[in-house]
C-alpha cells in the first residue's frame, strides 16, 4: 500500500468512515486483531495520522505555535512532552504486545520474563488507546504541522509488509515522536528497536546492537544513567535468549534485577526453548521440567516461577512467590 | 517522566487517595474545580480555564507536596508540569472524582521534574536556572549546587525527610525523631548519610 492511500496525506485529513473498514483501516485493523484490542480502527487511524504529524514536526513548534505569553509556551512545551511521550510509550506497547503475539520466539520469552505483558498491562494498553481515540484533534497540533520538517517516509506504522514492517514501523515512529530528531541517533528510540528486534526472533542482532549502545552511552559525557539501565535490561533478555548464561548472571547480578544466582538461566533459557520454539519448529524442546521458585521479594523470580508453572505439565501447588534455597540449577526444587 | 499507565495507577489508588489527601489537608481548590475538567475538550481548553486566576490552587499544593516529599526543586516547573498533566489527564479521563486525583498529579508532576533534572547534564538547558539564583547570593557555585541538589532528591526519602528536618525545618534532633518516627540518633544518622553524598557528588563535579 503506498503511502499516500494508507494515510490520505500526511497533512491532509483523516480517514473515511463507514460500516466496513475502508482499504485504509484495513492494516490498523489488522493489527487491532492481533492485540485483541476492542478498539475502532477508524479513530486510531486518525490517532496515528495525528502523531504522525506529530511526529514530523519539530520539537517545540507545537508549542510555539499558539505563543501568545512565555508562560503560556512554557506550559504548552510541558504539554507537548507529556503527549509525545505518552504517545510513544502507548506505541511501544503496542509493538511489544504484537511481537509477543505474532512470532514464538526466544527473544519474545526473554522479554516476557523481563518486562512481561500480562492481561492486566495488555487491558492498559487497549484502554490507553480508546482514550487517546476519542480525543478531539489539537488545533494547535495542526497550525505547527503545517510545514513538517521531518522526512517521514519511513515512519508508516501500518505499511502492507506484514507484522514485522508493522512493528518496526511503530517502533520507529514512537522513536521519532518522542525525540524530534533523526531515527536512530536516539538511544530510547534504538532501544525499541533493539527490543523488538529481540521479540521477533534475531536475538544475536539485538545483542550486537545493545552491546554498541551499552558502549556508546558508557562512552557519552551525559548522564545516561537511566538509559543504560534499560540497555543493561535488555542485553540481559537478549544474553538469555541466546543462551549466555554467563552474560545473563553477571549483568543481573550487578543490576537492579534481582535474579537470585542460584537460579539457572539454562533452565529459564530451556523453559522459554520448550514453550516457545519446541512447539513452533518441532525441534530444539525439553522433557525436563525446569523449575523453580522465587526467593522472598523478589518480584524478577515470581515472573519466572509463574511463568515455569504456566508451561509445567503438571499443576505446581502452594504460592509462586515463596522462597526457594534449591541447587545452583534451581530444577525441580521446592521449598 | 511517568507513563500513561503509572500516571492512571498512582492516581486511582485508593490508599494513596487516603493518604494524600489527608497530607493536602489545608490545600483547597476553588469550589467548582470539577466543571473545570469535564471531558471533551482539548488540553489547550483545559488550561486556559486552569491559568486564569489558578483555580486549583496549584501553587500552594505544589509548595505543600514539595515540602511533603523532603525535595528540592523548583516550585515554578512543578506547577507547569502540573498544570500540564492536569490538562492532558482530564481530556483523556474526564473529571476526577475527588481532590486527591489532583495530589496524585501533583505529586507526579514532582517526580518528573526530578527526573528531568537527574537526567539532564549538568551543562543542559536548566542548568542555570533557578540554582545560581538560590546559590549567588549566598556565595556558592550554581552548578555545585544543583548538583547536591541532584544528588539529594534521589537519596532515599528517609534520609531526605531527616535531613529536611533537621536543616531546612531547622527542628530541635528530638522533634525530628517524633516527625521520622525513629530515635535521635537515627535521624542523625540519615541525616549525616544525604550530607555526605551531597558533598561526596559535589567533590566529583569538581574533579571531572
Amino acid at each position: 500500500m503506498s503511502r499516500s492511500r494508507a494515510h490520505g496525506g500526511v497533512t491532509g485529513g483523516g480517514p473515511c468512515g463507514g460500516a466496513e473498514a475502508p482499504e485504509t483501516d484495513r492494516p490498523v485493523a489488522t493489527w487491532l486483531a492481533l492485540l485483541e484490542a476492542p478498539v475502532d480502527p477508524v479513530g486510531v487511524r486518525r490517532w496515528l495520522d495525528d502523531t504522525l504529524r506529530l511526529a514530523a514536526t519539530e520539537r517545540g513548534e507545537h508549542a510555539r505555535s499558539a505563543a501568545e505569553a512565555p508562560l503560556l509556551v512554557d506550559v504548552y512545551r510541558e504539554l507537548e512532552a507529556i503527549e509525545r511521550h505518552e504517545r510513544a510509550e502507548l506505541l511501544r506497547g503496542c509493538a511489544r504486545m504484537l511481537a509477543r503475539s505474532v512470532p514464538r520466539t526466544l527473544g519474545a520469552a526473554a522479554l516476557d520474563l523481563l518486562a512481561p505483558f500480562g492481561p492486566h498491562a495488555d487491558r492498559q494498553i487497549h484502554r490507553g488507546l480508546a482514550c487517546e481515540t476519542e480525543r478531539r484533534v489539537s488545533e494547535r497540533l495542526l497550525r505547527a504541522a503545517v510545514a513538517p520538517p521531518l522526512d517521514i517516509a519511513a515512519l508508516d506504522p501500518c505499511a502492507d509488509g506484514g507484522a514485522e514492517e508493522i512493528i518496526k514501523g511503530l517502533a520507529r515512529l514512537a522513536l521519532a515522536l518522542e525525540r524530534g530528531t533523526g531515527i536512530s541517533s536516539d538511544a530510547d528510540g534504538r532501544l525499541a528497536v533493539l527490543e523488538v528486534r529481540l521479540a521477533l526472533g534475531d536475538p544475536a542482532a539485538a545483542l550486537a546492537g545493545l552491546d554498541d549502545l551499552a558502549d556508546e552511552l558508557r562512552a557519552s559525557k551525559a548522564d545516561a544513567t537511566v538509559a543504560l539501565d534499560a540497555v543493561e535490561r535488555a542485553r540481559a533478555a537478549a544474553a538469555f535468549a541466546v543462551g549466555d548464561d554467563a552474560t545473563v548472571l553477571d549483568l543481573l547480578g550487578s543490576g537492579e534485577l534481582a535474579f537470585d544466582r542460584s537460579a539457572s538461566a539454562g533452565a529459564m533459557h530451556a523453559a522459554a526453548r520448550h514453550r516457545f520454539l519446541g512447539p513452533a519448529s518441532g525441534a530444539e524442546g525439553t522433557d525436563r521440567d525446569d523449575c523453580f521458585l522465587a526467593p522472598v521479594g523478589s518480584e524478577e523470580r515470581g515472573r519466572v516461577a509463574r511463568f515455569l508453572a504456566a508451561r509445567s505439565p503438571r499443576p505446581i501447588d502452594g504460592p509462586v512467590d515463596g522462597p526457594i534455597d534449591g541447587p545452583g540449577d534451581g530444577r525441580g526444587q521446592r521449598a | 517522566m511517568s507513563s500513561p499507565l503509572s500516571r492512571s495507577s498512582a492516581a486511582r489508588s485508593t490508599r494513596g487517595h487516603v493518604t494524600r489527601a489527608a497530607a493536602a489537608g489545608r490545600w483547597r481548590p476553588d469550589a467548582g474545580w470539577r466543571d473545570l475538567l469535564r471531558t471533551g475538550r482539548t488540553p489547550e481548553d483545559v488550561l486556559e480555564r486552569l491559568m486564569a486566576d489558578d483555580p486549583l490552587r496549584l501553587r500552594a499544593l505544589a509548595g505543600q507536596r514539595i515540602r511533603a516529599s523532603a525535595r528540592f526543586v523548583d516550585a515554578d516547573r512543578v506547577v507547569l508540569r502540573g498544570l500540564a498533566r492536569i490538562a492532558h489527564a482530564a481530556t483523556l479521563d474526564g473529571p476526577p472524582r475527588d481532590r486527591s486525583w489532583l495530589v496524585a498529579e501533583v505529586d507526579a508532576a514532582i517526580d518528573d521534574v526530578v527526573a528531568q533534572e537527574r537526567a539532564a547534564s549538568p551543562g543542559g538547558e536548566h542548568d542555570a536556572s533557578p540554582f545560581e539564583v538560590l546559590a549567588r547570593p549566598v556565595g556558592l557555585d550554581g552548578r555545585a549546587l544543583r548538583v547536591a541538589c541532584d544528588d539529594f532528591n534521589a537519596r532515599p526519602f528517609v534520609e531526605r525527610i531527616a535531613f529536611f528536618s533537621l536543616f531546612v525545618e531547622a527542628r530541635s534532633l528530638d522533634a525530628a525523631a517524633v516527625a521520622c518516627s525513629t530515635t535521635p540518633t537515627e535521624v542523625a544518622r540519615r541525616a549525616r548519610r544525604a550530607l555526605d553524598s551531597m558533598l561526596d557528588a559535589v567533590q566529583e563535579e569538581v574533579q571531572r
